[in-house]
């Protein structure tokens, strides 16, 4: 695990009329993650982003990328940052490729690396095509190619699903997933698609109302090495006796028809022999994994359960 | 800034706006030709029909309202639109961002009133004849000289629109903004001495014009060059404060 930081927020604050969208926000991204950053919509994540580009100023605390500080020299920060921050816009009436040579020209990059870029995201059959005729997804495409522009080493993706169909969905995070592999890019992704950000994240920062609720390894956070069982079934008080007279590490929580009981992965089968040998009225019994979804759920509504 | 106007330019020469815009101006300058020969102006020929079209059609109103669409364009949709923070993401300065596109704007002020001067050349010599051959090269460059004077004034009054547009989110209202003041100012400034201190008075300033003193050039020039300084500084302010939301 590589922890060399390149991003970095310290006490960030952004204050609109009084009221704080972000409150002293403090995240961190190593080298090499792919950093979900999640947070309903208006939670703050679109405006962290934006202060992290230096397109916002924050009220207070400040934003550190590749060593320099965004506020005092932000052109050197960003110049290794790529990012596409909320909707993809382009000037709609030029195509695709025209687009992506105006922000070369800005960057003063030679033309060629537009069709390097195009050919990463596999766009480049519709590279002359006038974006207004772009699907969403192929504008989300091309939105990742312009943030490739630039050789960078951090890529910011702000919402790079919305207002795609499954199949887009899908095809966006096989292509970040690749983009990360390929090119050893270290990515932020914010959203609220969870099962995307648990599928393509490392590492996650959840944000509520401004404040970072939590910040850490997906793997560490969601304990995957954990089961959720769950036990329907009317004697409760029998199966919870029984559950306690074994010899494992456990965490329960009753609900109206049973018990959803949190255990180590491998214990299904002998907390299922032992509710059979006593002879327990179990209507219903399955397993699942801690999802982020139910993570994410927990921490947001303030209910951390089987902490 | 230069990677800024050029950008500028491609999208310009890229979209259909510029190429209506001028077909417009054209066309303007044809309809006025038409007047020109239904009424009793016969005696007018190419050498002072330019005149005529400047301070006729082309000034009132023509070319201001389609500043006031360019700089709706440049400005205000291209923050709404949300691809001003793209090229801001590329770590081009603010300023540079801003100082690019106020060149863009006053050059194309210039390339109207070019493309209104040369339309209304050719117009008026295939409609109305050359005039005087004598006089021919004298006019001309009165005509330039009459075309430039207008130059100034027209950029001044282009970036005091650009600075409301930083500040207006909407194109629609920025460009109904713009109409209105290019409307009102073409009204005011024909209130005595006024015009020696707006923004736009050399547009308007046709007798003023036309008498060419050195009071008269430097007023205008000097007054429309301190609402270019003064509102090209306030356009700096406000971008660099300005926190880019969209």
């Amino acid at each position: 695990m590589n922890n060399k930081c390149l991003l970095k927020t310290e006490n960030l604050t952004k204050e609109y009329k009084g009221r704080k969208a972000v409150d002293n926000l403090n995240i961190t991204v190593y080298e090499g993650d792919v950093y979900g950053f999640l947070g309903r919509n208006g939670a703050g994540k679109s405006t962290t982003i934006k202060s992290m580009l230096g397109l916002i100023k924050p009220t207070c605390g400040r934003v550190i990328i590749n060593g320099y500080e965004v506020s005092k020299e932000r052109e050197k920060a960003i110049e290794k940052i790529g990012a596409m921050v909320e909707a993809p816009s382009f000037y709609t009436g030029m195509s695709g490729y025209k687009n992506l040579c105006l922000y070369a020209n800005l960057y003063g990059l030679p033309i060629k690396r537009v069709d390097e870029v195009l050919e990463m995201v596999g766009m480049i059959n519709a590279k002359d095509k006038k974006v207004y005729k772009y699907s969403m997804g192929m504008k989300q495409r091309l939105g990742i190619a312009r943030a490739f522009l630039n050789n960078p080493n951090v890529v910011i993706l702000d919402e790079p699903t919305n207002g795609l169909d499954p199949q887009g969905i899908k095809e966006i995070r096989n292509l970040i997933q690749e983009l990360s592999e390929k090119y050893k890019v270290t990515f932020i992704i914010s959203s609220h698609i969870l099962t995307e950000i648990q599928a393509v994240c490392n590492r996650i920062g959840i944000i509520e109302d401004g404040q970072l609720k939590v910040q850490g390894y997906v793997e560490e956070l969601l304990n995957t090495k954990d089961e959720i069982i769950q036990i329907s079934t009317v004697e409760k008080e029998k199966t919870v006796r029984l559950l306690n007279s074994l010899n494992i590490e456990l965490n329960y929580e009753e609900f109206e028809g049973g018990l959803k009981v949190k255990v180590k992965k491998g214990n299904f089968n002998i907390i299922n022999k032992v509710l059979v040998e006593n002879d327990v009225n179990v209507k219903n019994m399955s397993c699942s994994e801690n999802s982020l979804e139910e993570y994410f759920l927990n921490i947001t509504k303030g209910e951390k359960k089987y902490a | 800034m230069l990677k800024v106007l050029k950008n500028e330019f491609i999208k310009m020469l890229n979209g259909r706006k510029f190429y209506i815009l001028a077909v417009l101006v054209i066309f303007s300058i044809a309809l006025d030709i038409i007047m020109v020969k239904s009424s009793t102006q016969f005696h007018m020929n190419t050498q002072n029909f330019f005149e005529q079209t400047l301070f006729g059609m082309a000034m009132k109103p023509i070319v201001p309202m389609f500043m006031a669409l360019v700089v709706a364009e440049t400005f205000t949709e291209d923050y709404s639109h949300g691809t001003m923070k793209f090229s801001l993401i590329t770590g081009v300065k603010r300023s540079e961002l801003i100082l690019g596109k106020l060149v863009f704007i006053a050059l194309y002020a210039v390339i109207f009133l070019v493309v209104t001067f040369v339309s209304s050349y050719i117009v008026g010599t295939i409609t109305l004849g050359i005039g005087i051959k004598g006089e021919f090269f004298n006019n001309l460059i009165f005509n330039v000289k009459l075309c430039s004077s207008v130059i100034l004034p027209l950029i001044s009054f282009s970036i005091v629109l650009s600075f409301v547009a930083l500040l207006i989110n909407n194109s629609g209202a920025m460009i109904g903004f713009g109409i209105g003041v290019a409307v009102i100012m073409a009204v005011l400034d024909h209130i005595k001495n006024v015009m020696y201190f707006t923004f736009s008075g050399g547009m308007y300033g046709t007798d003023v014009a036309r008498k060419f003193t050195t009071h008269n050039v430097l007023i205008f020039t000097l007054t429309a060059c301190i609402y270019i300084l003064i509102f090209t500084l306030l356009d700096l302010i406000v971008v660099r404060k300005k926190d880019i939301l969209l």
